[in-house]
């Protein structure tokens, strides 16, 4: 990371709204950030391990990040059913594979490392509806790497860099 | 005096993502995958990897941003 710019070290997002602010529901904004995924931080073969960028959703509340089973598949994850692990929601119990994938943060046109974490793509969907379509960036492996600070007041999320030795 | 009221200004990420900022016809995209690139939707549908996939021979070799929008007047309440 000896060429990150040190501006990263701090970063401020506003919370984002996936659907229209004028609409029925009126859009509620939530603590998103966009990311890069791909399968691992040498995978540059575009054609073959894909990278994506999406927004993801700062969750405090859960352990690992989550992708949908659709974008696993299309950046290329391994996926093994020896990985699988009953995973709880708040709409019940499902059975996800484990794997990792590399992300990277994108904030002003930059892309910041975040690292190889561990990730949860759900197997069967019917009740991990809450899950499906919602990248969740959880604890492990982010924030232990960044303080996380929710300002529901301005609607921004603050990224502080942990510095570990 | 604190002012309440501040509005704060950051720079969006990337183009796409001002671009799906400012958009104003998202509903037609409800319950949908879409793609974009630059200031345009290049693919749209039901499977983010069919999206994908339709997507980048659009673009050239550049990554599009993958987003899900919603169902229209069904706002969700998460509860993860």
């Amino acid at each position: 990371m000896a060429n990150t710019p040190r501006w990263v070290n701090k970063m401020r997002f506003r919370y984002h709204s996936d659907s229209d602010l004028n609409s029925r529901g009126g859009g509620i904004k939530r603590p998103k950030i966009e990311i890069a995924i791909r399968k691992d931080p040498e995978s540059v073969d575009a054609s073959s391990y894909p990278e994506i960028h999406t927004f993801g959703l700062v969750d405090s509340g859960a352990d690992i990040f989550s992708i949908p089973l659709s974008m696993a598949n299309t950046i290329g994850l391994d996926l093994d059913d020896a990985t699988v692990k009953t995973t709880r929601s708040a709409s019940g119990e499902f059975s996800t594979y484990r794997t990792t994938m590399y992300v990277e943060i994108i904030y002003k046109k930059t892309k910041v490392d975040v690292g190889l974490v561990e990730v949860a793509v759900p197997k069967t969907d019917p009740n991990a509806e809450d899950v499906k379509e919602h990248i969740l960036i959880e604890r492990r492996g982010f924030f232990d790497r960044y303080k996380v600070t929710f300002n529901d007041a301005q609607e921004t999320l603050h990224l502080s860099r942990i510095n570990r030795q | 005096m604190v002012c309440m009221n501040k509005k704060v200004s950051i720079s969006m990420n990337s183009p796409e993502s001002k671009f799906l900022e400012e958009m104003e016809d998202k509903d037609q995209y409800s319950g949908l995958w879409i793609a974009i690139s630059g200031d345009r939707v290049v693919a749209s549908g039901k499977n983010s990897g069919d999206v994908y996939a339709k997507a980048v021979k659009h673009t050239k070799g550049k990554v599009p941003l993958l987003v899900a929008i919603p169902d229209k007047g069904e706002e969700q309440t998460l509860i993860l």
